[in-house]
């Protein structure tokens, strides 16, 4: 799956239901966009999202990869799903 | 940019976090569950505490002066997950809750000896030639009085969560295990203060003294650690039966074990009136009464700074006003917990 593909499947994820409170406008979301400043992302937002992440992409996130600085920017989330899919797939 | 020692510094700490908040869980719930009640003044009170701690560096203090008056490091260790959620909410940048994490951790490591983490299981507040003269007490006679000290041990951790609820390292520090210089016995020093928050608890009967010093000193066949939280485990051997000798010293003054009957009468007297007390009253009140103990928590600070340490109007105001968090009521799962540990810093 490539990089802009990633990106509409997560900002699937930001604009479903589940995120409605955060009001957030796929249009403002770049990959400097930080989830935790710009979007307003608080420590359960962070933790339904990882959930989220793996529900779409199929694959398991440990507690030990994860890093808030992840999360500072859009880009970088792209990149962890990435690498999260290139280590799951067969 | 976090500079690479501050980044070492902090995996250290979220390491410690997951650990122990994965062990003890995310239940707690009396007299409100906090993680549901935070977001009501925990910015403020982030907010407060830095100001207080840059005006006295502004005004020449050294960050160990700081430090100081708060005595014992999980006073300063256990304030750093509020300061980081309290920037969080406050959106400021993921390096500057990383400076504040390391400069609390600084704070902390400043009035202790050995790692701030206590990765080895060692809580050293006292210097090695301190713990070695530091020992009031008498050989434990009899299996009753070692149970009578693990009861009075146990009445002093439910009388301090009592008055302080999670917030209960601003009156207790339990440090060692000090090794000994035979290696043959370790001591545990199991320090109280803040016994007589009047301030806070003005409508409750609270005990008569303001310190309890409690001196236990093992054998080896209990294996005893203090993690970064200031919890105590041990394995092995039980504590009654590893227990040595003991001292308890009330307002510096020598208590010996027969006299601790009258204390016990006092300290449940508190507690059960203290219960009352919240059982009389609704949510908001009781996360007004939280928010007093955190503001109570960063005191030195206000004390330092010769201002007023209390709960201000507004956000006293603020928290009557507010309802609980619905998606912090539940309890989290432990791998939810464990992730949460991973994102904190």
């Amino acid at each position: 799956m490539n990089r802009e593909r990633i990106a509409e499947r997560l900002l699937d994820i930001l604009t479903a239901d589940a995120f409605a409170s955060l009001a957030v406008a796929r249009s403002s979301v770049t990959d400097e966009t930080s989830l935790l400043n710009d979007l307003g992302f608080d420590s359960i937002h962070l933790l339904d999202f990882v959930v989220a992440i793996e529900h779409a992409f199929g694959f398991r996130v440990s507690a030990q990869t994860l890093d808030v600085e992840m999360f500072d920017r859009f880009g970088r989330v792209i990149d962890f799903v990435a690498a999260g899919l290139a280590t799951s797939e067969p | 940019m976090t500079p690479d020692g501050t980044l070492e510094q902090l995996t250290r700490y979220r390491e410690t976090i997951r650990r122990t908040w994965v062990n003890s869980g995310d239940a707690n719930t009396w007299p409100v569950k906090l993680n549901a009640a935070f977001h009501l003044f925990g910015r403020e009170f982030g907010e407060e505490l830095i100001a207080d701690i840059r005006e006295l560096e502004a005004g020449g203090r050294s960050l160990a002066e700081i430090a100081r008056p708060f005595a014992t490091p999980s006073r300063l260790y256990r304030l750093v997950d509020s300061v980081i959620y309290s920037l969080r909410r406050s959106r400021r940048p993921i390096d500057e809750q990383r400076r504040w994490a390391a400069t609390l951790l600084d704070m902390a490591a400043a009035v202790k000896h050995g790692s701030v983490f206590n990765e080895d299981g060692v809580n050293l507040v006292l210097g090695a030639r301190a713990a070695a003269g530091e020992f009031p007490g008498s050989p434990i006679r009899t299996i009753l009085d070692a149970r009578l000290v693990s009861r009075f041990c146990a009445l002093m951790s439910a009388y301090t969560e009592s008055l302080f609820f999670r917030a209960h390292d601003a009156a207790k520090e339990v440090h060692g295990p000090y090794l000994s210089d035979d290696g043959r016995t370790q001591l545990v020093v199991k320090q109280y203060f803040n016994l007589r928050p009047t301030e806070l608890w003005p409508e409750v009967p609270l005990v008569s003294r303001d310190a309890i010093t409690i001196y236990l000193r093992y054998n080896r066949a209990v294996r005893l650690k203090i993690d970064a939280l200031n919890h105590l485990s041990h394995e092995g051997a039980p504590l009654v039966d590893a227990l040595q000798a003991c001292g308890i010293e009330i307002d510096g003054a020598p208590c010996p074990i027969e006299a601790l009957d009258r204390h016990f009468v006092e300290m449940r007297e508190t507690i059960g009136a203290v219960s009352r007390s919240i059982d009389a009253t609704g949510w908001n009140d009781r996360v007004v009464k939280y928010g007093e103990i955190f503001w109570f928590r960063k005191k030195p600070l206000s004390d330092q700074r010769g201002r007023d340490w209390r709960l201000p109007a507004a956000v006293r105001a603020a928290i009557l006003a507010g309802a609980p968090d619905s998606r912090r009521t539940a309890p989290l799962s432990s791998e939810a917990t464990a992730r949460l540990a991973s994102l904190t810093i």
